[in-house]
């Protein structure tokens, strides 16, 4: 009983962390540190880029193109809406689409055993994809839902019917 | 959000004495402006990289290829211009497996075919694992002003090291293809190299391979077979064999 009751508090004092602000800064400038970080090494070499795009065999020519060269700039803007902060949240969803579809493109990269370097950031030789690439990727991801889940506006819906809250500074 | 600022305006006003029981039409509006406040970052971040992707083709301007080197994009030859059998490799300078077949084999080719009329050898650089390969194939071009483009070709992938990671920049290039004792000039090779006298050339040479269809490096086509992936000297010799009794003209070329 008293297990469960620890676990309970763990999980709220968890959970509060996870909504402090200084929290969700941290997981916001980690997540733009890691897009700008991408962003600005496909840009400067945006051959390697559609290289590592097309690497992956799985867009048509043609598209691969467009997104090699398109793709770190997405990544750049990214970053910047991150570290400004007024459209975080909106960054953090488009950030966790694209890490899904990161994901996904790793994991059938590597099931189908292609001796490529991941391209995450800029690289476009290895010898295939490896877990720790992939957990990287899902780390990620779990920073960006975080930002998505709880980055929103302070103190979000409850305040609608939650009166007394209204009386506390939005924080 | 602008419906976030919107809505601590809110609290404030409600704050300095507003009337405190509006929190649930509040609320629906500022649902309303998050719909909204969705698309608006949505849009800028189209706009940028529409215009990341703009400013890039502009840097780049579909740079021509001057007609005094428009010769350079049939390749680069080596062997008797009539020779019975055109072979044509595609090669990245930063391939792995380019370098390994360059050192290997090439000689041996070199020596067995091309230097007996047989084949007449064209080399194609196709840049495409980063800007390091760019600027290799655009020294080599630079030494081919020089008449030493299969010299330093040679010299290049024989100080093959990984890929981007800054073993070809233009500094090292001038340096080992200056130090390799193959006779460049080496004023003449740094002016060309660095003013990007080739650049527009291994530009096109990249995307005239893609329209070709080269996916790999190297490739080779030989006699209009085309064979991606590393050839031993036996494995070649066999395919030029092949061509040339498609010529009729089978006769071994190996002793």
């Amino acid at each position: 009983m008293s297990g469960r009751e620890a676990l309970k508090r763990a999980a709220a004092c968890l959970a509060s962390i996870a909504r402090s602000r200084w929290a969700l800064l941290a997981s916001r400038l980690v997540l733009a540190g890691v897009f700008a970080w991408a962003g600005w090494a496909k840009v400067r070499d945006p051959v390697a880029s559609v290289q590592a795009v097309r690497d992956y065999r799985i867009l048509p020519r043609g598209l691969d193109t467009l997104v090699g060269q398109g793709l770190p700039w997405l990544e750049l803007g990214l970053a910047a809406f991150l570290i400004q902060g007024t459209w975080a949240r909106t960054a953090a969803a488009v950030a966790s689409g694209l890490l899904l579809a990161f994901l996904g493109a790793m994991v059938s990269a590597a099931i189908r055993h292609l001796p490529i370097g991941c391209g995450c950031f800029g690289e476009t030789s290895g010898a295939g994809i490896t877990i720790w690439e992939i957990l990287r990727d899902l780390a990620f991801l779990g920073l960006a839902v975080h930002v998505l889940a709880l980055g929103g506006s302070p103190q979000p819906e409850p305040r609608a019917w939650a009166g007394s809250e209204e009386e506390g500074p939005p924080e | 959000m602008a419906g976030d600022k919107k809505e601590k305006g809110g609290a404030k006003r409600r704050q300095a004495g507003g009337p405190p029981r509006e929190g649930r039409g509040k609320a629906t509006a500022r649902r309303k402006g998050g719909a909204s406040s969705w698309l608006l970052p949505l849009g800028v971040l189209a706009l940028l990289v529409l215009a990341g992707l703009l400013w890039q083709a502009s840097r780049r301007p579909q740079e021509r290829v001057p007609s005094h080197l428009t010769g350079h994009l049939e390749g680069e030859t080596l062997g008797r211009p009539d020779a019975p059998v055109t072979v044509v490799e595609y090669a990245d300078y930063q391939c792995p497996v380019c370098a390994r077949w360059e050192t290997l084999v090439f000689p041996t080719v070199r020596k067995e075919l091309v230097d007996t009329g047989l084949v007449r050898f064209v080399f194609k650089p196709f840049s495409f694992i980063g800007r390091e390969s760019v600027w290799a194939a655009e020294a080599a071009l630079c030494a081919s002003d020089q008449g030493k483009f299969f010299e330093a070709s040679r010299v290049i992938f024989s100080n093959w090291n990984g890929e981007n990671r800054g073993n070809f920049t233009k500094p090292r290039l001038l340096s080992m293809l200056g130090q390799a004792g193959i006779g460049l000039d080496g004023a003449r090779l740094k002016e060309c190299l660095e003013s990007g006298r080739y650049s527009a050339v291994v530009e096109r040479l990249r995307a005239d391979a893609e329209a070709a269809g080269v996916r790999a490096t190297p490739t080779f086509v030989v006699d209009g077979e085309k064979i991606e992936g590393y050839l031993s000297a036996e494995e070649f010799r066999a395919k030029v064999e092949l061509a040339l009794e498609r010529k009729g003209m089978g006769r071994s070329p190996g002793p």
